[in-house]
């Protein structure tokens, strides 16, 4: 059976004399309206642009543009495709194959663009693009399955662990239900969605294991806060401390306790820097971000009788009733 | 002296994903290293840091990069007209989404 006719200087509406910069512009003029990227879900648009594509395809491409000229030029003298017979023959028989590269689009952009619908008409298949249906799926989908896709498994840290770094023993098991176990180095200043890469853990396919990305879900600490490097964490202060100066301790993540200077007169809510003691960087754990340290000022209670006469003449000699 | 205890994970192909450095996401997009840094910085694409290697690129930003690809290369805009776009076009998808959810949880909505 004939190919239908595809006039594709009529579909891309240019003079079949028409230059490459000309069929380009005419190219991108009809790409605006009818584009899929920008006319998403528009089956009439994404079955124009299909056309146009398959114009440009052949029209920007000096080698198909002569081809097609050639073939048109037969057309018009004997109504039918030189080879229409052998090449109707060869579809028959199912002998198209072998890998073609699209010259305006890739295979990629063919399976984004429409799905697993065939991108081309039966006459570009038949005389421009040997092997296209199998040709949509190469490049990065061949490569990926050789090797084995890639698996990604959410694990809990903890803030301490990500403070210092920690290694961890991890059983992966397989589909199969094989175990084995690995020991991964979680490295210090890990941060929440941080991955951690273990190369050929992952599932396996025919040329090897795709990779296990580890994602991090640090888990939130009571104590602390995180943004990025910096920690903030509160302090209790004994009012007596607080108006009167002194010192009082701050634990850090990994349990040391710091002495924090308080000078006297220490507002509640003030905080302090501890320089360098907050979380480290990734890649570079000897340089760390700072702890701040918000002062809670804690006032007794259950006064004695005398602690509160002692009170009461403090707040009479500041003024108070 | 207890046993010792693992964290057990299941190698499973639900979980299946593939993550491309910055070398792949260009070969595979055709686009220029330059542009992805640019709109990783732009946020519009997200990336993910992989510990102590640097960033990569999961399959969905490669589909953006080729997206992008083809908005300025076949329909001829700019990077900062590409980037309006596929603000607009994500805040479009989830609004629709929201209305989508909406509806599904029983209410009308006003004529």
């Amino acid at each position: 059976m004939a190919e239908e006719y595809k006039d594709y200087y009529n579909i891309l509406g240019v003079s079949s004399d028409a230059d490459a910069k000309a069929i380009k512009q005419a190219y991108r003029k009809l790409a605006r309206q009818y584009h899929p990227d920008v006319n998403a879900g528009d089956k009439t648009s994404e079955n124009k642009f299909k056309e146009i594509n398959e114009a440009n395809e052949v029209l920007s491409d000096a080698e198909k543009r002569k081809k097609y000229d050639e073939m048109r030029a037969y057309y018009k003298q004997y109504g039918r495709w030189p080879g229409e017979e052998s090449m109707a023959g060869a579809r028959a028989g199912g002998s198209r194959g072998g890998t073609y590269e699209y010259r305006t689009m890739s295979p990629e952009d063919l399976e984004d663009l429409f799905g697993d619908n065939a991108p081309f008409s039966d006459f570009f298949e038949t005389y421009f693009g040997p092997g296209a249906s199998q040709g949509n799926r190469a490049g990065r989908a061949r490569q990926r399955a050789t090797r084995g896709e890639d698996v990604e498994s959410t694990i809990e840290v903890t803030l301490a662990e990500a403070y210092q770094g920690v290694t961890h023993t991890f059983e992966l098991a397989d589909p199969d239900g094989a175990t084995r176990r690995v020991e991964v180095k979680i490295p210090a200043g890990v941060d929440e969605g941080s991955r951690i890469r273990l190369a050929g853990q992952g599932l396996q396919g025919a040329a090897g294991r795709g990779d296990l990305y580890l994602r991090v879900h640090i888990v939130p600490h009571a104590n602390f806060t995180r943004d990025g490097t910096t920690l903030r964490t509160g302090v209790d202060v004994p009012l007596a401390v607080a108006m009167l100066g002194g010192e009082t301790p701050v634990t850090t993540p990994d349990g040391r306790k710091l002495m924090l200077h308080i000078p006297e007169g220490t507002t509640n809510g003030r905080s302090f820097r501890l320089r360098s003691q907050g979380m480290p960087h990734l890649n570079q754990p000897d340089k760390r971000g700072d702890l701040y340290a918000e002062v809670n000022v804690v006032l007794p209670t259950h006064l004695t009788s005398e602690q509160k006469r002692l009170f009461e003449a403090f707040a009479h000699s500041l003024g108070y009733k | 002296m207890g046993e010792m205890r693992y964290t057990r994970i299941r190698i499973e192909r639900p979980q299946a994903t593939v993550y491309y450095s910055e070398q792949e996401a260009a070969e595979y997009s055709r686009l220029e290293i330059t542009v992805i840094r640019h709109l990783y910085a732009a946020q519009v694409i997200r990336g993910v840091e992989v510990v102590e290697e640097g960033r990569r690129y999961s399959e969905e930003d490669v589909a953006l990069l080729r997206r992008v690809r083809r908005l300025r290369d076949d329909l001829d805009i700019n990077l900062e007209g590409i980037e309006v776009i596929l603000r607009l076009s994500a805040r479009l998808e989830a609004l629709e989404q929201e209305l989508e959810h909406y509806r599904d949880s029983g209410h009308v909505l006003p004529g």
